[in-house]
C-alpha cells in the first residue's frame, strides 16, 4: 500500500505537472499540448488518468461531470451493476479554477476531479484509482495528487519529467516527437527560432565500457551531424565527463553557395556515473548565441 | 477438439514469481570479461538430416550473449524469480521499474522461445515446482 510519508515522484507532461507516490508510472501517453491523455500503474494496477483538452466558451462543470458519469454507465452496459457515485465532494480547494471532485465506486473506487482553469481555459478530468482495501489513505493520496496538480506552466517555461528524466524547456517549445523505450528516451521539440533535442540513455556504463562517449555520440548522432561543420571539445559538466560539439552549416555545399539561412548547433553529452545514464542536449537553430541551449542545458537534472 | 476451453495463462504477479531455470541440456561457457556463450545443438528434423547429406550443417551453433544477457543468464540459477531479476537488475542499474521489466521480460522470453530456458511455475501446496516453457 502506498504510504502518504513516503516519497514523491515529480511527473511533468505537456506543462500539466503534478506529484504521485514513487511507485506510480507512466503507462500510457497521447495527444499533444492542446487535447490529450495519460495514464499511470504501479505494476499492479492502473492508478490515474489525466485528460486534458481547451475548454468552450461556456462550460457548465456539474453538466459536464454528469455526461461524463452518464458516458461511463453506458459503456459499463446495461447489466452491469450501477456504479455508486458521490458529487460535490469537498476534497480540494483550487484558487483560479472552475471544480468539481466526486467519486465512482463499483468494486474499485475512483476520486475523480474536473476542473477549469479559468486562466487557461485547460479542462482536466483527474481520475485516481484505488484498491478497496486503500479506503484509509486514499483521499490523503488524491488530495495531495490535487494540490500538487498545475496545469499550466509558469514563469515562461515548461517543466517535463518522465521516467527520472527531468528538465524545463521554453513556453513555446512544442514537443513534435517523442521515442519512449526502455532504455532510451528522447524527445524532439520545436521552437519558434530552431529544434532541441532531449535524451537520456540507460545501461550507460555498459554502452561505454568498450567506447568512448564521443564515438558512441558520432554513431548515435552521426546522420544530423552531416549538415553542419562543427568541433567537439571533451569537457566536465555537473562533474561528470562531458562532451561538447559546437558548429555551423556551412556557406558553401561543394561549389555552390547556400542560400538558406545559417543554422547554429550545439549540443552537449554527458556521462552520470552516479545514475549510470547518458543525457545529450541538443539544439539547432538560427540564434547564434545558443541563448537556450546556455540555459535549458543546466536545468536538465541527472543525480540530485 | 473445437471446443476446448483455451488454459487459462498465468497472470502477471504469477509470471513475475516463476523461476528461469537453464535448459540443462546445453553447454555454456564464460569467458574473461564474462561473458557468457551457449552452445546449441542442431535440431536433428527430417530436413536437416536431408539437408546435411547434401551439404555440411554445423552440429551446434553458439550464441554470445553480452553482458546485460550474461549477468541475466547468470541469474537464471534456478532459485531466483523473475521478480527478483527485476528488482537486481533495477537497482543495479538506476533503472525505473517499467524499463526495468520490458528489459528482463523481452530477453527471458526470447531465451524462452529459443528453448534456452524454461520457466518453473512454483506450486502453492507442495513446494515443488513444475517447469511450463522448455522446448529442447
Amino acid at each position: 500500500m502506498n504510504s502518504l510519508q513516503g516519497k514523491w515522484l515529480f511527473h511533468g507532461w505537456q506543462g500539466i505537472t503534478f506529484e504521485t507516490p514513487v511507485d506510480w508510472e507512466l503507462a500510457a501517453v497521447h495527444g499533444d499540448a492542446k487535447k490529450g491523455y495519460l495514464s499511470l500503474d504501479d505494476g499492479r494496477m492502473l492508478r490515474l488518468e489525466l485528460k486534458w483538452e481547451p475548454s468552450k466558451s461556456s462550460l457548465d462543470i456539474a453538466k459536464t461531470v454528469s455526461h461524463h458519469l452518464g458516458t461511463l454507465r453506458r459503456k459499463a452496459g446495461r447489466k452491469a451493476p450501477a456504479p455508486e457515485v458521490k458529487r460535490d465532494l469537498k476534497l480540494a480547494r483550487l484558487k483560479g479554477k472552475d471544480y468539481e471532485c466526486f467519486s465512482v465506486t463499483n468494486g474499485m473506487c475512483s476520486l475523480n476531479l474536473l476542473s477549469r482553469c479559468q486562466k487557461c481555459r485547460r479542462v482536466i478530468l483527474l481520475s485516481v484509482l484505488f484498491n478497496p482495501d486503500e479506503d484509509r489513505e486514499k483521499e490523503g493520496i488524491f488530495q495531495r495528487i490535487v494540490n500538487s496538480l498545475r496545469d499550466h506552466p509558469s514563469g515562461g517555461k515548461i517543466n517535463w519529467a518522465l521516467y527520472g528524466l527531468r528538465f524545463a524547456l521554453p513556453e513555446k517549445a512544442h514537443l513534435s516527437e517523442n521515442t519512449l523505450r526502455a532504455g532510451a528516451i528522447e524527445l524532439k521539440f520545436r521552437e519558434p527560432k530552431g529544434e532541441i533535442s532531449v535524451a537520456r540513455i540507460a545501461l550507460a556504463g555498459s554502452i561505454l565500457r568498450h567506447k568512448k562517449l564521443d564515438s558512441w555520440f558520432y554513431e548515435r548522432y552521426g546522420k544530423r551531424l552531416t549538415a553542419f561543420r562543427y568541433d567537439a571539445e571533451r569537457t566536465k559538466f555537473k562533474g561528470h565527463l562531458a562532451l561538447e560539439v559546437k558548429g555551423e552549416t556551412p556557406r558553401f555545399r561543394g561549389f555552390l553557395p547556400t542560400i538558406r539561412r545559417k543554422e547554429y548547433l550545439k549540443a552537449l553529452a554527458w556521462f552520470c556515473e552516479v545514475m549510470d545514464k547518458i543525457y545529450v542536449f541538443l539544439s539547432i537553430g538560427k540564434d547564434k548565441e545558443g541563448q537556450t541551449f546556455e540555459r535549458y542545458s543546466a536545468a536538465v537534472e541527472c543525480h540530485s | 477438439m473445437a471446443f476446448r476451453k483455451k488454459p487459462r495463462g498465468l497472470s502477471r504477479d504469477e509470471s513475475f514469481a516463476t523461476i528461469p531455470v537453464r535448459n540443462q541440456l546445453l553447454e555454456y561457457q564464460e569467458d574473461e570479461e564474462g561473458l557468457v556463450s551457449i552452445k546449441i545443438p542442431r535440431k536433428d528434423t527430417r530436413l536437416v538430416k536431408a539437408m546435411s547429406k547434401m551439404m555440411y550443417v554445423p552440429p551446434s551453433r553458439v550464441i554470445s550473449l553480452d553482458e546485460i544477457g550474461s549477468y541475466v543468464w547468470r541469474m537464471c540459477d534456478g532459485q531466483t524469480t523473475v521478480r527478483q531479476i527485476i528488482d537486481d537488475f533495477r537497482k543495479t542499474h538506476k533503472l525505473s521499474r517499467k524499463e526495468a521489466e520490458i528489459f528482463i521480460v523481452t530477453f527471458l522470453r526470447t531465451l524462452a522461445k529459443k528453448g534456452i530456458i524454461g520457466l518453473a511455475v512454483p506450486s502453492v501446496p507442495s513446494g515443488t515446482s513444475q517447469t511450463i516453457s522448455s522446448k529442447s
